[in-house]
């Protein structure tokens, strides 16, 4: 494998609430290397969004405080490089998109307008010159006539149209990694399937990494090529998409795969069910956060903290039960 | 029994609290409301005790003019005329709050009648209503005061018409917009998919979570009447001579500012004291009784 | 099928949109544009569709929430378009709603307990008799009766969509309107909702109308499925009949945008899917003839002109001049 382009090292976040600390992120390791797709997966309040976040120094301090980890990106940590430097790299050579484009444009200017501007920021060129490589982005991400809508203002836009102009704005600077926050989730089904095309597509074209992050398994399944599993602030499991899928090691994601209903599914099964709700954050469990859900956990899993594993080439885990002898999960998922 | 064995909540939950107690402690636990608290439950306790503990009263002449405070029995001097400041200071803030309250009941009466009626009916009654506050922001409201103090006079009444006039269109459109907004929330239909009568739906769903805007605007709405009330009497269209408002004593004390500043200056800093204790607890009301703080982890 | 217990027929409803300081109409948003089904007892019947398409408006006409425009809306053999507000109250026993927020349907200034009870109170069950009710029926929920002293904000929002469900099924209602009850719930926490409702249907016996745009969760719960697009349902039939041969375009098109949570699969889908170009008309001015026309890869002339009508094909009836 290629030198990673981002690394996260166990970071941890915690924020100052009125209640005490609310320890979001409890070391989180991750890393993307170049071209690479990879979904962080994660229920809410899991800490995925927290962690794209802090990449692009986007969380407020305070609250917010950075107790112990490293976001290195090519090598520098990101968390102590000063503002300015951070802006630098933040919109050129990282990219993001949310999950609602409305709060992300300015409603006051044209859609080419504000993605001229981000080019121009980032890099030096003519206003022609911006607006002709903002035609060519928006061509790219499937805005049809882009040079007529050039001149739009986002409330003519639909929702999905929306996203497209986010996605050509992200796009436009070429940075080096895109990170896509929830991008479908406010769309409707046939849209994100447009959606989830044209960031494949055009991630691969322009040899850009991607980190998406999303609560749901089917988007992840469909163009990711390795997929984190975050649960209450870490990372429990990261693996190759079709072993993740095919041979889940981890409980969590064993129990969260079989909790999907599926449309080939045979009418009247029942879901299986991951009992309870997932920790309170201010008040984080001793041993493995998932240990009083888990029906495989043992004594030790109430107490210790399970490390990170490595099972096997480019899959890791933090479970204690994994590659006991004898221990399986019950039963296959796919 | 339980048909999903799915729910076991873990450890101890904190105890539970009503929305009344959660903003109770809110509201105690802020350091600045806490200090307007005091400031105020202060100003009113000498407005109750004061004027019973002088043996001076509000219109008798002393020969001693323009003293200073701590003379001749006097705790805080003598005006121009005379008169013992603190007697007057005392019963100044008594009629200040009385017409400040007094104002803001109206004001909050009509708010909630004619906004909860905008807001819940909706339709042609709303754009009656608003309408009809829109026309009557724009007449200017110290004129009006001038206009209807001059034919009637300066008596309580008069100056609470007023101020009532400048006053209840605020909290009509505060109330209205309230009531809108919680009209809207889903627990609002499910109350009505569930049968409820619209007398129900108002008064134990939409009612109850309408009215937190309106006691912090209450709380402006006093500090703002005492303080219109004191321009007033200022301007020379409020209480005049010898009626001891605050506003009658800062407007009469002008005329020897630079060599008596007392006398100005114990009637205006009460004035800046008791507008800023009620800001401070209306700010403080408005932190606690916002939802989005509520239960905030 | 068993004697309906809802039938709706011609179903209309009409929003006009105001303008300008008098408030003039100047056109209509056609929400729901005649639509008739039945459902039968003890049945649950889906409805699917994108944003816009008119199905929380559906649910909300049956429950008259919302006024139709026009058509008739009969729940066990009697018409209720046409009931008194008194009336209507009173009906209100018999269907009752679960809404999609678990945040926003329930009063921040009750617990629990009266939360539940409320529907008991309204329909005049004295307030000390509601106690044994309301507490089994949170238990059922799978909340324990401790909590019932609590209040909502205390909750998790699994939780609370447990206590929407305990207050929509405390008077026993005969139809129980579902509007996305799991869309605002993660992963794990829906699998154990879906299971909660199948337990109280099979207990019980309700009847299910489960308005949701997942079509996933739409496959897990229901016996059969509507699908609606702008306004109008395009084809409704089995669940197994639209999931496994589906005759309208756009029920194809639904189905196959679906992501699945299986990346081989996933890879073989992505080569064939149909991926629908453009976004859904506004139903202010929705296309001539067959409404999802400007979207059909199968489009023809007589789409524009012609309205097609349901019709059985198969073992489901699809709205489409060209059916698969």
């Amino acid at each position: 494998m290629s030198k990673p382009l981002l690394e996260i090292q166990d970071l941890h976040v915690h924020f100052n609430t009125s209640d005490g600390v609310v320890e979001a992120i409890n070391g989180a390791t991750l890393s993307i290397s170049a071209g690479e797709v990879l979904g962080l997966v994660g229920e809410s309040g899991s800490g995925k969004s927290v962690t794209a976040m802090s990449v692009l120094g986007l969380v407020p301090q305070p609250p917010a405080i950075y107790p112990a980890g490293k976001i290195l990106w090519k090598g520098t940590d990101l968390l102590t490089t000063p503002d300015r430097e951070l802006r630098e790299i933040r919109g050129g050579e990282i990219s993001m998109i949310f999950q609602d484009p409305m709060t992300s444009l300015n409603p006051v200017y044209t859609i080419g307008h504000q993605i001229s501007e981000m080019i121009r920021v980032h890099s030096r060129v003519s206003a022609k010159q911006a607006k002709e490589k903002s035609i060519e982005m928006l061509d790219l991400v499937g805005v049809p006539n882009p040079r007529q809508r050039f001149d739009d203002y986002p409330h003519q836009f639909s929702g999905g149209m929306r996203q497209r102009a986010m996605i050509a704005m992200a796009l436009s600077c070429e940075p080096e990694l895109l990170i896509a926050d929830e991008p479908t989730t406010a769309l409707d089904v046939t849209i994100q399937a447009q959606i989830l095309e044209i960031i494949e597509k055009s991630a691969r074209e322009l040899n850009v990494a991607v980190l998406l992050i999303t609560h749901d398994l089917g988007v992840v399944a469909g163009i990711c090529d390795r997929v984190a599993v975050m649960y209450a602030g870490r990372i429990v499991e990261e693996a190759p998409v079709n072993d993740l899928f095919e041979n889940p090691l981890m409980p969590y994601t064993w129990g969260l795969m079989r909790s999907i209903p599926q449309m080939d599914s045979v009418k009247g099964e029942r879901l299986y069910t991951i009992p309870g709700s997932p920790p309170v954050m201010s008040r984080p469990p001793k041993g493995c956060a998932f240990a009083s859900r888990c029906e495989f956990a043992i004594d030790k899993c109430k107490t210790d903290l399970p490390e990170i594993r490595q099972i096997s080439n480019g899959r890791t885990v933090r479970c204690h039960r994994v590659g006991e002898p004898n221990f399986a999960l019950s039963q296959k998922v796919l | 029994m339980s048909l999903d064995p799915a729910l076991n909540v873990e450890g101890d939950l904190p105890q539970s609290l009503s929305y009344w107690q959660d903003v109770r402690k809110r509201f105690f636990s802020n350091k600045l409301s806490i200090v307007g608290l005091s400031m105020l439950s202060f100003l009113v306790l000498i407005a109750i005790v004061g004027p019973i503990i002088s043996k001076w009263s509000t219109d008798g002449m002393d020969s001693h003019i323009l003293t200073s405070p701590f003379t001749f029995g006097h705790w805080l001097g003598t005006d121009d005329l005379g008169r013992d400041i603190f007697a007057r200071v005392t019963t100044g803030i008594r009629l200040s709050l009385t017409v400040a309250i007094v104002v803001t009941t109206i004001s909050v009466f009509v708010g909630v009648t004619l906004g909860g009626i905008a807001g819940y009916f909706g339709g042609i009654i709303d754009t009656i209503i608003s309408r009809f506050i829109d026309t009557w922001q724009v007449i200017p409201f110290v004129l009006i005061g001038f206009a209807i103090i001059t034919v009637f006079g300066s008596s309580f009444w008069v100056i609470v018409a007023a101020l009532v006039f400048t006053g209840w269109y605020s909290t009509t459109r505060l109330f209205r917009a309230s009531v809108m907004q919680v009209k809207s929330l889903e627990y609002v239909e499910a109350a009505r998919a569930s049968g409820a009568k619209t007398s129900r739906i108002i008064l134990r769903h939409i009612g109850p979570n309408a009215i937190p805007p309106i006691i912090v605007v209450l709380a402006f709405t006093i500090a703002g009447s005492i303080l219109s009330e004191s321009i007033y009497a200022f301007l020379g269209v409020g209480f005049r001579e010898p009626t001891p408002s605050l506003g009658v004593m800062i407007s009469s004390s002008r005329n020897f500012l630079t060599d008596h500043p007392f006398v100005f200056f114990i009637p205006g800093s009460i004035l800046v004291v008791l507008t800023l204790s009620i800001v401070l607890i209306g700010d403080g009301l408005r932190d606690a009784l916002d939802p989005k703080l509520r239960g905030l982890k | 099928m068993s004697k309906p217990l809802l039938k709706v027929t011609n179903l209309e409803k009409k929003f006009p949109i105001q303008r300008g300081l008098l408030k003039r109409t100047v056109g209509h948003i056609h929400a729901v544009d005649g639509i008739s089904f039945e459902l039968a007892e003890g049945e649950t019947l889906g409805l699917v569709g994108e944003s816009g398409c008119g199905k929380s408006t559906t649910a909300r006409l049956i429950l008259r929430l919302l006024e139709p425009t026009s058509g008739e809306i009969s729940i066990a053999g009697k018409e209720i378009s046409s009931l008194s507000r008194e009336e209507m109250r009173q009906e209100r026993r018999n269907t009752q709603i679960v809404f999609q927020d678990p945040y926003a349907s329930l009063n921040p200034r009750m617990t629990i307990r009266q939360i539940v009870a409320e529907p008991l109170i309204v329909h005049g069950m004295a307030k000390d008799d509601t106690d044994p009710r309301v507490d089994e029926m949170i238990e059922l929920c799978g909340l324990s009766r401790e909590f019932g002293n609590r209040y909502p904000h205390e909750f998790s929002g699994g939780q609370r969509q447990r206590v929407g469900i305990a207050r929509a099924l405390v008077t026993r209602p005969k139809l129980v309107v579902l509007d996305e009850p799991v869309s605002a719930l993660d992963v794990s926490v829906q699998a154990q909702i879906l299971n909660l409702l199948d337990d109280l249907r099979e207990k019980f016996g309700f009847s299910y109308l489960f308005v949701a745009h997942d079509l996933s969760v739409v496959s897990h719960i229901s016996t059969r499925v509507a699908v609606m697009y702008l306004g109008k349902i395009v084809e409704i039939g089995t669940r197994d009949e639209i999931f496994n041969h589906p005759h309208h375009p756009y029920t194809k098109a639904l189905i196959s945008a679906v992501p699945l949570a299986n990346p081989r699969q996933e890879k073989i889908r992505k080569e064939t899917r149909i991926v629908l170009t453009g976004d859904v008309p506004s139903p202010a001015n929705p296309p001539s003839g067959c409404r999802f026309r400007t979207r059909c890869w199968k489009a023809q002339d007589i789409c524009s002109t012609t309205e097609p009508a349901l019709v059985q094909i198969g073992g489901s009836q699809a709205a489409c001049h060209f059916p698969e």
